[in-house]
């Protein structure tokens, strides 16, 4: 039966979702105490993750798509959980399509407001780190004043402690 | 040709230079737990070397240097992480106070919860509904008046509640007030002493540290911008200037009131306390005061069973009717108490003395009910013999009718909520209000959790860079250490050299 193949790559789904959600929440202390090893260790699992993550929602999206073919709803074939579930006529399959969406929905709204924390953090970080280097580096944009366009040696001429920018 | 002394004075500033250092890690190995201690460091540069011009200039060979010299002592501390910070820690404070007055209401309405609202209600309409299966038993009466009373304590007690939550945060303003006074005034005299000291020349470090520190605190309470200037930092919320130099502005309640509504205050504790009070805690009073002024005289459509005798009339309706009445007062008034003749009910609630309409706080079950549980109608029906009405005791469709309540949409003066409700049963509104309580209090939570997160980051950064380390202040002291005991040792050789030189020459080995 196709539905029961559905719920199950849906059931993988909810699973992943939910252990990436346990991966993001255990990025943000990593993040706020720069822990950068753990961090890497972390994205090394999430990046697995991810992968399957992916090609679950490709086989998700073929087999509704066959799904509601055979039903002749052509109409539907980007194929929504729920209009999958009005379809449905079992009502065991309708009820365990129901829960896996709530547990789909909640988990990937929480994903998404705890990727959205690690993301301030990081650009947070990431101002420092910027503000830092444009200390010892000049800004190329601040080369403001002409130039003899043929004495390529005045360029090199810069006050800056790297030279690691263009 | 330098002296003959040179070198005594070349030692002895090493002695200085090394002292100095040593000094300064004992400052730091001090103040390693010290709130806003930022770590201090030492400069040192080679001396200047003493070389005259002209003829007196030396023609040996080389430039023979004159030792150390500690040029200053500076404190290690990045700017743009203060800025950072606080930049955070207002939203911290913001968020804090309205994800804690949050939290505190809904300790205050308390749902689901054996004395919430809701059971109370739950418990009148099954009093009315047990009372219609014998209207005439006057235990279900008194039933009847004691969950009434306990439903009007429920709304009277809540309200107070939240009217006392409101003096609270009021009062909080005002501390607050004082406080952020107290820091600006710290912060004006330290631009002061800092400007006096270092026109000397010296760093004022642990002067800066305490401004520093004083203005982080400020930063959490109002929202601030921090410039620095020749004559210290100068300070301002929004448009309105704290402190410039040694000017200072001192806040006010009114004043913060004034410049939360120009804009000029959008962050921090007391921004999240005025939040809290006028727009939290207002609506919910305001939802609140809605509830109980439509329980009671909202308008609801009832159907009155035939053989009904409907107040003024005196003959029974042939056909059930349904008209509109005015919520429970108005249903009542359908009624007749159980005197004789038969006298129309009055009003079910009332509201005290003094207020001018129904509101959660001056509502109250009618005194005539209180004093006498006769005056609760359950009957529909009377019945005139020789021109005198008589009540039928018995008929119990009132009672049924008020059970049925709970099951009955009431409209909603929806202009005073603005919740976009204008036609609900009272449970439903009533869990609407409750649900945007957590749905808010959850937002305000997350929202609180982030800032800390932000806050403890860039603090974390602030650490590694001012932080005292006591293992890199040991390992520091060690070095000093050796140059000071290296440094005497250089003297103490010197001062042989010179034993050698003014006991030695001229006396041939005599």
């Amino acid at each position: 039966m196709i539905v029961e193949t559905i719920i199950a790559t849906l059931e993988e789904q909810a699973d992943i979702y939910v252990q990436l959600l346990a991966l993001a929440r255990e990025k943000t202390p990593y993040l706020v105490g720069n822990k950068v090893d753990q961090l890497n260790a972390t994205m090394q699992k999430e990046r697995k993750l991810l992968k399957r993550a992916e090609e679950l929602e490709q086989q998700r999206m073929r087999l509704s798509g066959q799904y509601f073919s055979s039903l002749g709803m052509l109409r539907y074939k980007g194929g929504k959980i729920t209009e999958m579930i009005r379809t449905v006529t079992s009502p065991q399959e309708k009820l365990r399509l129901t829960e896996l969406h709530a547990v789909l929905r909640d988990s990937l709204e929480e994903l998404q407001k705890v990727n959205q924390l690690n993301q301030q953090l990081i650009e947070q970080s990431l101002k420092f780190i910027d503000y830092s280097i444009d200390l010892m580096v000049e800004d190329p944009s601040n080369d403001v004043t002409y130039q003899h366009p043929q004495s390529a040696g005045y360029q090199s001429s810069r006050s800056s402690a790297f030279d690691t920018r263009g | 040709m330098t002296s003959t002394f040179h070198s005594i004075e070349t030692a002895k500033r090493s002695l200085f230079a090394q002292q100095t250092s040593i000094n300064t890690v004992g400052h730091n190995i001090s103040n390693a737990n010290t709130e806003g201690y930022s770590r201090q460091r030492v400069t040192m540069t080679a001396a200047r070397p003493m070389e005259a011009f002209g003829i007196n200039r030396s023609t040996s060979a080389g430039q023979l240097g004159t030792g150390v010299e500690a040029t200053a002592i500076n404190r290690v501390r990045t700017s743009f992480l203060d800025d950072q910070f606080r930049n955070q820690s207002k939203y911290l404070g913001a968020w804090s106070v309205q994800s804690d007055t949050l939290n505190k209401l809904e300790s205050i309405v308390n749902e689901p919860s054996d004395s919430g609202i809701r059971t109370v209600m739950d418990k009148f309409y099954q009093a009315w509904s047990d009372l219609s299966k014998d209207p005439e038993n006057v235990t279900g009466r008194k039933i009847v008046r004691e969950t009434a009373l306990a439903l009007t304590d429920s709304f009277n007690q809540t309200s107070k509640q939240m009217q006392d939550l409101s003096a609270d945060l009021t009062s909080s303003i005002d501390v607050k007030a004082t406080e952020a006074n107290t820091y600006i005034n710290t912060i004006s005299s330290l631009n002061t002493q800092i400007r006096r000291i270092e026109s000397l020349g010296d760093d004022a470090n642990d002067l800066r540290d305490q401004r520093d520190l004083l203005t982080d605190k400020l930063s959490q309470i109002v929202n601030i911008n921090v410039t620095q200037a020749p004559e210290g930092y100068n300070i301002s919320m929004g448009g309105t200037n704290l402190v410039a130099g040694d000017t200072v502005t001192p806040l006010t309640p009114a004043a913060l009131e004034a410049a939360f509504q120009t804009g000029d205050l959008n962050s921090g504790e007391v921004f999240g306390m005025i939040t809290s009070r006028d727009v939290y805690v207002a609506d919910y009073v305001k939802q609140l005061d809605t509830l109980a002024n439509t329980l009671a005289t909202g308008n609801i459509q009832v159907t009155v069973p035939a053989g009904s005798v409907l107040p003024g009339t005196t003959t029974p309706l042939a056909t059930a009717t349904t008209m509109t009445v005015q919520g429970i007062n108005g249903l009542h008034k359908l009624g007749y108490t159980m005197g004789n003749p038969a006298t129309g009910a009055d009003d079910f609630f009332t509201f005290k003395a003094g207020a001018t309409g129904f509101t959660a706080a001056s509502m109250q079950l009618n005194a005539n009910i209180t004093s006498d549980t006769n005056n609760i109608a359950t009957s529909m029906r009377t019945t005139t013999t020789g021109g005198t009405s008589t009540v039928v005791v018995g008929n119990n469709s009132l009672a049924l009718l008020m059970s049925g309540l709970n099951e009955v949409k009431f409209t909603f003066d929806q202009s005073a909520t603005g919740n976009g409700i204008s036609e609900a049963t009272i449970n439903n509104f009533y869990s609407s209000m409750v649900g945007a309580l957590g749905v808010q209090s959850q937002e305000a939570l997350r929202q609180y959790q982030n800032s800390t997160a932000q806050t403890e980051q860039v603090d974390s950064n602030r650490q590694a860079v001012s932080g005292v380390s006591l293992d890199e202040e040991m390992s520091d002291l060690v070095k000093y250490q050796h140059a000071y005991g290296a440094a005497a040792r250089f003297m103490t050789t010197f001062d042989q050299l010179l034993e050698k030189l003014i006991n030695g020459t001229g006396v041939v080995g005599r």
